[in-house]
């Protein structure tokens, strides 16, 4: 049972060292199969590309792949203004590094510097918002906010938060109906000590992820990838806990993949595996088992 | 694709480590352009994020939109955000629904209220229903941090003539 088991693991990981820097475009493409991204004009083509690069190395390998999901990717963006989510964006971003790192003499280093200042911006910038930017981050509003009348965080509130399913409607009520009308009366808000703390963590811990994660991205040197890419992959693998974006954080790893030295087996092996788990958050209501 | 590029691509021809140093040994000085290829997109990105606090701060633009990654940072925006519309006639002022096939402009306007987004708005409306007047009005929603009250308040309006 040892013997096969350590034969497994062996042969997943010469999987992951012969795939070399293919594994990031390939994580990239799944996540475009995952998430089906635009609309009629768009959507198609990209799925068909994605599926071509899957089944042949040529296609995965070609700048003329990467060029066409630049354009299509990008032209959504464009098409969507100013509609389109941050993922949206960062996708059009990464496709464009992908197509730029084929056309240079090192393409799995131009990949990595490439995988490496975008993390490192995405981190930066979220961080100035949530920070400088944002009047109610760091007062705790936005998440007591958010956990209470976003219907995609329910299940954390009924099952960490402590709040029942009438004090929730009551909560949605108070927020969302009559704002306009002097006259209104509506019950106030009961927010449990529990959803406070739930609100209180999520508002410091995401800080203090992301705060990390751009942190060791922006320390130098090659020494700093296992700091980095155990940051990315922590952030990724609470967030996406409950955060439901999968598909940003498939764009994340497969930077992080990208990022990550080529003779880290393990390193790399571990992001597949947080992509793999991603997808488990979001198709298994784990959630709603806890309550 | 080029033999060069595939001996690049596979893991398997070297250790990594080295294979940068030859990557570097291999470019030619004249061509640091290339080199500098790998961070234009980081550049581009800086651009449009620094292009989307301007927008934000000046144009009312949703936060959690336009690529600055200001998601999940603010109630401001989103479904805290509404767009009022009010025809008026000789008959007096109604407030009225948006008509199914201007919700995307309307969705627009709500995100990015620019005046110019919202003289579209207004024109698009001009020629779904008779009026005089069009008023439109771009409300958001603040909460007080300790009891989580929303206040409401106009954050954008723009009053048009029917053209006639």
């Amino acid at each position: 049972m040892k013997r096969r088991a350590r034969q497994v693991l062996g042969a997943v990981t010469a999987w992951v060292r012969d795939e070399g820097a293919d594994l990031a475009l390939r994580l990239t493409l799944i996540d475009l199969l995952f998430v089906p991204v635009g609309s009629w004009s768009v959507r198609p083509f990209v799925m068909l590309l994605a599926a071509g690069g899957l089944l042949h190395r040529a296609v995965l390998r070609s700048p003329a792949t990467w060029f066409l999901l630049t354009g299509l990717t990008g032209w959504r963006v464009v098409a969507d203004w100013p509609m389109a989510d941050n993922h949206a964006y960062l996708l059009c971003y990464w496709c464009l590094a992908v197509f730029l790192s084929l056309l240079a003499p090192c393409p799995a280093a131009s990949l990595s510097q490439s995988a490496r200042s975008l993390v490192t911006l995405v981190f930066v910038f979220a961080l100035i918002w949530k920070a400088l930017l944002s009047p109610d981050y760091l007062d705790g509003t936005f998440f007591r906010v958010l956990l209470l009348s976003d219907r995609r965080f329910e299940s954390l509130s009924l099952s960490v938060g402590g709040m029942s399913t009438g004090d929730l409607e009551v909560a949605r009520k108070f927020l969302e109906t009559g704002l306009h009308d002097p006259k209104r009366s509506v019950p106030n808000v009961v927010e449990p000590p529990s959803q406070r703390r739930l609100a209180s963590t999520a508002t410091w811990g995401s800080l203090a992820m992301e705060a990390l994660v751009a942190f060791t991205f922006l320390l130098p040197g090659r020494s700093t990838a296992l700091l980095r890419s155990t940051a990315l992959l922590v952030f990724c693998a609470i967030t996406y806990a409950v955060a439901p974006v999968s598909g940003f954080g498939w764009i994340l790893l497969a930077m992080g993949v990208a990022q990550s030295p080529q003779d880290a087996h393990g390193l790399r092996l571990l992001h597949v595996v947080c992509f793999a788990l991603l997808l488990l958050y979001r198709e298994i209501p784990w959630l709603t088992w806890c309550g | 694709m080029s033999k060069r590029t595939r001996h690049h691509l596979s893991s398997s021809q070297g250790v990594p480590r080295e294979a940068e140093k030859d990557c570097r040994r291999e470019a030619p000085t004249g061509r640091r352009l290339i080199r500098c290829l790998p961070l234009l997109p980081a550049v581009v990105m800086t651009i449009v994020a620094l292009f989307q606090i301007h927008l934000a701060h000046t144009e009312q633009l949703d936060p959690w939109k336009g690529g600055g990654f200001g998601m999940f940072s603010t109630t401001e925006g989103g479904p805290h955000r509404h767009v009022h519309v009010y025809l008026s006639s000789v008959a007096g002022e109604e407030r009225i629904d948006t008509p199914d096939s201007l919700e995307d402009l309307e969705d627009r306007v709500r995100t990015l209220p620019t005046t110019s987004r919202m003289q579209q708005f207004a024109r698009a409306l001009s020629a779904a229903r008779s009026h005089r007047l069009v008023r439109i009005e771009v409300w958001d929603t603040n909460f007080d941090p300790e009891t989580l009250t929303p206040n409401v308040e106009v954050i954008r309006q723009l009053e048009a003539r029917a053209r006639r």
